[in-house]
């Protein structure tokens, strides 16, 4: 999944006809300053980050002048939000409000729902799942139809239900007709206006917009420019480019891979390949709870190639520090394991023949399952690597694997610590 | 190594390289199997060497599954005669 800017959501509701406040976005606090000077009214100055909080995290502020706006704009640059430093801000005209209201479309999964479900709500500016909670007499919800879409009446319904005044029914449900255009030409996950305003001077304006879009449709929309569509609060790393580049450009199956840190040079990291994410977590699980860390988060699946495989497992193993290689392959599925056996054998014959001791566990259950181990045991046999191949008997004892994968590190690392010239 | 005796074809993300002065001293001929084992069986033997039974277009177009097996099998059956380079970065 990725999330738009605040910026980008906001053009995209533009263009389906719904207010916004008029702003842009400025990287300093000069050009703040410029983009208040030329609305000539008082703005909002706001970190323009993916996350919610930011008016209690100090990072929105009020500015009545143009010298306001710019020392707004420089506190908050030089200020943090959960731990990441703050880049850009949104500078926005300021909104007088008479009213919030909540609108919302998300994707309910649930096998009885399987549908955008339009969300509405007279207690906007909070969060929706708080006033679900204690309050759920003021939220109406809309389960689509998908090929019927949404009519104006249903979107009208949402609001009369929950007694908004009859001369503001027809711009709400047209906002929310509208939302829900954008939602499926975008083919969006998420999309939510928080609050919607009805402002001082009598119109339906977005004040905020956060609208995340599925992450396999983004090479749909060249138009969004999206660059890196992953869910991720940090740019992307190197290697996180790279595999990302694998993917867009090679349809055949699927692939992820998330690095979840760079800094690896006190020990105990492992790097993690998981085929199908369910079966992924059991592993990563295991080895959290014996005490090894991990090092990136990576899956192939839905069937992908054994070059794309391949691929994955180099730039696993490209991680500088890893002690160790996981493979939590708990699938019992349609997918052919011998490509994934043929293509690690030949990213590990590649990457480790100078790694002596270099542990790899690997869990391969499901199709072909006798001859995956077979492949991976009979490819690397003259390789110095200390190899340990489970099936099926095991889907369900990743905790064995954990340990294993735990005491083979130990040993490597103790057979690292004595090789002539190693520090100790 | 003769590059007239090299044997070359693109996959849709790589390229395959088989080096046929190898080929003929060779008795397993293992590729051609494990392409169709593990493969989508498109090499065949002619006069003791293995090539395309499709198009180089249609190899490069997904003929070629790059399921890798003609290249492992190679290894460990054959002469290391196959090398297959699948680059990191894909360009298409
Ligand atoms: S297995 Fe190797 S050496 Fe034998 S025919 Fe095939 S490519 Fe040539
Ligand atoms: S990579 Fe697989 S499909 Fe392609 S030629 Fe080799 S064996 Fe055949």
């Amino acid at each position: 999944m990725v999330k738009l800017t605040e910026h980008k959501g906001k053009e995209i509701l533009r263009s389906m006809g719904i207010n916004t406040p008029t702003g842009d976005v400025a990287r300093t606090s000069l050009e703040a300053r410029r983009i208040s000077e030329s609305l000539a009214k008082p703005v909002v100055v706001k970190a323009h980050v993916p996350f919610s909080g930011r008016f209690k995290a100090g990072v929105v502020k009020i500015a009545e002048t143009p010298d306001e706006a710019e020392k707004a704009a420089s506190h908050i640059l030089s200020s943090e939000i959960r731990g990441f430093s703050i880049h850009e801000l949104l500078v926005e005209e300021k909104v007088e409000i008479e009213k919030e209201y909540y609108a919302g479309i998300i994707i309910n999964d649930s096998w009885k729902v399987r549908s955008p479900v339009i969300i509405f709500s007279v207690e906007g500016g909070i969060s929706i799942e708080e006033t679900a909670k204690h309050s759920p007499e003021k939220v109406s919800t809309l389960t689509v139809d998908v090929l019927k879409g949404v009519n104006k009446y249903d979107a009208y319904n949402l609001a009369i239900r929950l007694g908004v005044p009859s001369q503001w029914i027809p711009k709400i449900g047209e906002t929310l007709t509208a939302m829900y255009y954008a939602f499926k030409r975008y083919e969006a996950r998420i999309l939510e206006i928080n609050p919607l305003a009805l402002t001082k001077d009598l119109k339906i304006a977005a004040l905020d917009c956060k609208m995340v879009i599925d992450d396999s449709a983004a090479p749909r929309h060249p138009e969004l420019g999206i660059q890196f569509p992953r869910d991720r609060e940090t740019p992307p790393t190197q290697l996180e480019e790279m595999a990302w580049k694998i993917e867009e450009r090679d349809y055949r199956g699927t692939s992820y891979f998330a690095q979840l840190t760079q800094e690896t040079k006190e020990g105990g990291y492992v790097g993690f390949h998981g085929i199908g994410g369910g079966g992924a977590m059991l592993g990563m699980d295991a080895l959290h709870r014996c005490g090894l860390k991990i090092a990136n988060y990576a899956d192939t699946s839905g069937n992908p190639t054994a070059a794309k495989v391949y691929r994955v497992a180099k730039i696993i193993l490209a991680q500088p520090g890893i002690e160790g290689y996981f493979l939590s392959g708990a699938v019992i599925a349609s997918q052919e394991q011998w490509h994934h056996a043929h293509g690690l054998v030949k990213a590990f014959r590649e990457t480790l023949a100078e790694k002596p001791g270099f542990p790899i566990v690997a869990l391969i259950a499901g199709n072909k399952e006798k001859e995956a181990h077979r492949i991976m045991k009979e490819g690397l046999k003259d390789l110095p690597v200390k190899l340990e191949v489970y099936g099926r008997d095991y889907v369900y004892n990743l905790g064995h694997l954990a340990l294993r994968m735990r005491s083979l590190v130990e040993e490597y690392r103790a057979m690292k610590t004595n090789e002539p010239g190693h520090p100790i | 190594m003769n590059r007239d005796t090299l044997y070359e074809f693109n996959s849709r993300t790589g390229r395959i390289t088989i080096n046929h002065d190898e080929c003929l001293a060779c008795e397993s001929h293992a590729c051609v199997k494990a392409c169709k084992q593990y493969g989508s069986g498109i090499l065949k033997i002619e006069s003791g060497k293995p090539i395309l039974s499709i198009t180089r277009e249609e190899a490069e177009k997904g003929g070629c599954v790059e399921c890798l097996s003609c290249e492992y099998e190679c290894w460990f059956k054959g002469r290391k005669a196959i090398v297959i380079d699948l680059p990191l970065t894909i360009n298409l």
